[in-house]
C-alpha cells in the first residue's frame, strides 16, 4: 500500500511538474524581480523637471486644476513621494482616449502647467510577465491559464512532499555533491522544495485565488447566497458609506485631511490620496499608504470625506482591519511581501529566485533521469529527452535575458522611439523566442552555454548602462543616484556575475555531446 | 492437503441459457437453478449473457485486486476536480451560513471565498490516494451530497 502510494505519487509529481514547470520558471523570475517594482520603476525613470509642489501649496493645485480642467474631478491622484518615479504632484487618467496621463503642476510665476505625461511601462510589463506567465495578449487569458498552471502547481507540491516524506529525514539536509549528476539535481531540488514549502503553498493557494476569484464568486453567489452576494459585497465596499451628490461644495485642504489621518496612526506613511467627485458634496478621497508593522494587501489605506474631513472607513486601514478583512489581508500580504519592509522583501526575492532554481532543477532531473548514459558519445537521447532539454534551456535562459534586455532598451529607446512600452514587449518575446529557437536548432549542450552567456551579458548590460550614462552624458542618458535605483544595478551585477559562473560550471560539465542530435535529424522533421 | 483438481471438459449443456433464448454452450461455470451462462466468445451468446459475465468478471477483478492501489488516472482526477470543487463550495457555503457571524457578517464573504482554494486543491492533491476512481467518486460524491443537504437546509430553514 505504502510504497504503491508513492509509486502514483511519484507520476503525479513529475506529470504536473513537467507540464508546468517552465511557466512557473518565468512566473517566479518575473515575480521575484516584481518585488522590487518600485525600484526598478525608479530606475527607469527619466528625469522629471516637473515641479513639486509642497504639501501646503496643494490645495491651491487642486483648486487651480478643476477650474481649468473640470473633467479631471471625476477621479484624479495626488502623489506625496518626491521619489523619481513620482511623475508630478497631480495626475489624472483618461480611460476613454486609450490611458492617457495628465499631470499639473505650479509654475514659479504662479500658473498652471498642464502637460501629458508618458510614465514607463516597464515595470507593469514585467509584472504582466508574472501574471501570465508571458501568454501575450489579453491579459485575462494568460491569467486563465495560470491559473490552472497554479492548481498544477499546487499538486505539484503535496504530490512532491508525499513523495520525499518516508524518506524526508534521511534525504533533506543531505546535498550528495560530486556524486551522480541525477544525485546533485535530485538533493538540490528537494532541499530547496521542502525549505521553502509553506512560501509555495501560500503561492499556489493565492494564485488560483487571483486567476479565479469572479467565477468562484459567481458560482457561491449562485449556489451559497441565493443570488444575494451583489448587495452583501456593495454593504462591504469601503465606499459603501460614500452617497453620491452632484452639489458643490468646498473641500479641505489635504494637509488637513492628513494631519487628520496622522492623529489616527501616527505610523502610518500616507504615499497617495485618490481624489472621486471632487468639489461636489458626495467626494471622497482614498489615502493609501504603508505601515511594515501589518499585514497588507499592496498598500493600506482609508476612505474619508474631503468636504468634511470624516473618516468614512478603515476596513483596509493597518492596525484596523477586522476579524474578517485580516486574514485575507493576511494571505495577500504573504503573496506581494507587503508586510515587514525591506527586509521581508529581501526574502521574497531570494526565495521567487530560489522557486526559479527549483523549478529549473526539476526540469533538470526529469531530463537526467532519462538521458542515456553520457560516457558513451554515440548514445542518442530520447526525442522527448532531446525536446525538454532543449526546450528547457531556451525558455529558462531566455526569459532572463528576455527582461534584462528590455530593461535595458528602456533607456537606450527613450526619446529614439514613439511607443517604448511596444518596444519593450517586442523586444522581450523577441529575445525570449529567439533563444528558445537557437537551443532547438543547436545541440541543446552547447546552447545552454551560449544563452548562460546572452544571459549574462544583458543582465550586465543594466549596470554598464548606468556607468555608461554617467561617463558619457551627450549619449542622452540619465542615471538615478538615489539608493534604490542603484541598487538595481548592483543586484544586476551580482546576477551577471552569478549567470556568468553558471555558465562556466555548466561548460566545465559539459563532458560529452550527452544530448546530440542523430546525422541528418533536425528538430523540424517528424515532431 | 488437496491435490489440485484436473480440469474436465463439462458435458456442453443442452438446456436454455438464462435469457431462455438459445440453447448455451457453455463451460459450467455458472449455473442458476437449471440455466445457465453462454460461454464467452460464444458466437450466438446473447447480450443478457455477454452482459452479465461482464458484470461478473469485473466484480471477480474487483475482489482479486481488493487491497491493491490502481492507477486510474481519469477515475481519480476527475472525482478530485469534480467533487473537489463541489465540496469546495459546499463546505465554504456550510461556513458561510454557520461560520461566527452569519451570513451577513460584514466583509466575511471574501474569506468565504478564499476557503474555496485550499479545499479545492487538497482534494485535487490527495485523491489519488483512493484505491480506484471508483472509490473515490462514492466517498467524495457522499461527502458531496452530505455537505450539499446541509447547505440547502441552511438556505431554507436560516434565511
Amino acid at each position: 500500500m505504502r510504497t504503491e502510494v508513492i509509486r502514483i505519487y511519484k507520476t503525479v509529481h513529475t506529470w504536473a511538474g513537467i507540464l508546468t514547470g517552465l511557466v512557473l520558471f518565468i512566473a517566479f523570475y518575473a515575480g521575484a524581480i516584481t518585488v522590487f517594482k518600485e525600484p526598478l520603476e525608479r530606475w527607469i525613470a527619466p528625469p522629471n523637471h516637473s515641479i513639486r509642489a509642497p504639501l501646503t501649496q496643494m490645495h491651491e493645485l487642486i483648486t487651480q486644476t478643476l477650474s481649468a480642467r473640470p473633467d479631471a474631478g471625476k477621479e484624479f491622484t495626488l502623489h506625496l513621494g518626491d521619489e523619481e518615479h513620482v511623475p508630478a504632484r497631480l495626475t489624472w487618467q483618461k480611460k476613454t482616449d486609450g490611458d492617457v496621463f495628465w499631470s499639473t503642476a505650479i509654475a514659479q510665476d504662479g500658473s498652471l502647467q498642464i502637460a501629458r505625461i508618458h510614465p514607463s511601462g516597464l515595470a507593469r510589463f514585467v509584472d504582466m510577465i508574472h501574471r501570465t506567465g508571458g501568454i501575450p495578449g489579453n491579459s485575462e487569458i494568460g491569467e486563465h491559464f495560470m491559473g490552472v498552471v497554479a492548481m498544477l502547481y499546487g499538486v505539484a507540491l503535496i504530490s512532491g512532499l508525499i513523495v520525499l516524506l518516508p524518506s524526508l529525514a534521511r534525504n533533506f539536509l543531505a546535498l550528495r555533491l560530486g556524486t551522480k549528476l541525477k544525485r546533485i539535481w535530485l538533493d538540490a531540488h528537494n532541499l530547496i522544495g521542502v525549505a521553502s514549502f509553506p512560501f509555495h503553498l501560500v503561492m499556489a493557494l493565492s494564485a488560483v485565488v487571483f486567476a479565479f476569484h469572479d467565477h468562484l464568486y459567481d458560482i457561491q453567489d449562485a449556489v451559497v447566497y441565493a443570488g444575494k452576494l451583489k448587495p452583501i459585497m456593495k454593504a462591504d465596499s469601503p465606499f459603501s458609506a460614500v452617497k453620491q451628490d452632484p452639489q458643490p461644495a468646498a473641500m479641505l485642504p489635504p494637509d488637513m485631511l492628513l494631519a487628520r489621518v496622522k492623529s489616527l496612526s501616527p505610523a502610518f506613511e500616507p504615499v497617495m490620496m485618490q481624489y472621486r467627485d471632487a468639489g461636489t458634496r458626495g467626494a471622497s478621497v482614498r489615502v493609501s499608504g504603508n505601515d511594515p508593522r501589518y499585514m497588507l494587501r499592496g498598500k493600506g489605506f482609508l476612505v474619508m470625506s474631503p468636504v468634511s474631513g470624516e473618516i468614512l472607513n478603515t476596513d483596509y486601514f493597518p492596525g484596523r482591519q477586522d476579524l474578517w478583512n485580516a486574514p485575507v489581508s493576511a494571505i495577500f500580504a504573504l503573496h506581494f511581501a507587503s508586510f515587514g519592509g525591506d527586509t521581508v522583501r529581501w526574502c521574497y526575492f531570494f526565495l521567487g529566485l530560489a522557486g526559479a532554481f527549483l523549478f529549473y532543477s526539476g526540469n533538470r532531473l526529469w531530463i537526467e533521469t532519462r538521458s542515456r548514459d553520457g560516457r558513451d558519445k554515440s548514445a542518442v537521447q530520447r526525442r522527448s529527452t532531446r525536446f525538454m532539454a532543449a526546450l528547457t534551456v531556451g525558455v529558462c535562459f531566455g526569459c532572463i535575458s528576455g527582461i534584462s534586455l528590455t530593461i535595458v532598451a528602456g533607456k537606450w529607446l527613450h526619446g529614439h522611439v514613439a511607443d517604448v512600452d511596444a518596444w519593450h514587449k517586442g523586444i522581450y518575446y523577441a529575445v525570449f523566442l529567439g533563444s528558445i529557437a537557437w537551443a532547438f536548432l543547436r545541440d541543446s549542450q552547447k546552447a545552454a552555454v551560449e544563452l548562460l552567456f546572452l544571459a549574462a551579458a544583458t543582465t550586465a548590460a543594466i549596470p554598464l548602462t548606468t556607468l555608461l550614462a554617467w561617463v558619457l552624458p551627450s549619449l542622452g542618458m540619465w542615471v538615478n543616484d538615489s539608493p534604490a535605483a542603484i541598487g538595481v544595478d548592483v543586484v544586476a551585477l551580482a546576477g551577471a556575475l552569478a549567470l556568468l559562473r553558471m555558465m562556466r560550471y555548466r561548460a566545465r560539465n559539459n563532458v560529452g555531446n550527452r544530448y546530440p542530435l542523430p546525422v541528418g535529424e533536425g528538430w523540424g522533421e517528424g515532431i | 492437503m488437496l491435490a489440485p483438481t484436473p480440469y474436465r471438459p463439462v458435458k456442453p449443456y443442452e438446456g436454455r441459457c438464462i435469457h431462455g433464448a438459445e440453447p448455451a454452450a457453455v463451460d459450467g461455470a455458472f449455473q442458476f437453478g437449471n440455466r445457465r451462462i453462454h460461454r464467452t466468445g460464444s458466437a450466438h451468446a446473447c447480450l443478457h449473457c455477454r452482459a452479465l459475465r461482464g458484470l461478473i468478471a469485473f466484480m471477480a477483478e474487483g475482489v482479486l485486486n481488493m487491497g491493491k492501489t490502481r492507477y486510474d488516472w481519469f477515475g481519480k482526477g476527475s472525482a478530485g476536480v469534480l467533487c473537489g470543487l463541489g465540496l469546495a463550495v459546499a463546505v465554504s457555503g456550510l461556513f458561510a451560513w454557520l461560520g461566527p457571524g452569519g451570513l451577513y457578517a460584514p466583509n466575511k464573504f471574501q474569506l468565504n471565498m478564499w476557503l474555496m482554494s485550499p479545499i479545492w486543491l487538497g482534494v485535487i492533491s490527495f485523491c489519488f490516494l483512493f484505491r480506484s476512481g471508483l472509490r473515490a467518486w462514492l466517498w467524495l460524491g457522499g461527502a458531496n451530497a452530505l455537505a450539499f443537504v446541509g447547505l440547502y437546509a441552511c438556505r431554507h430553514f436560516l434565511s
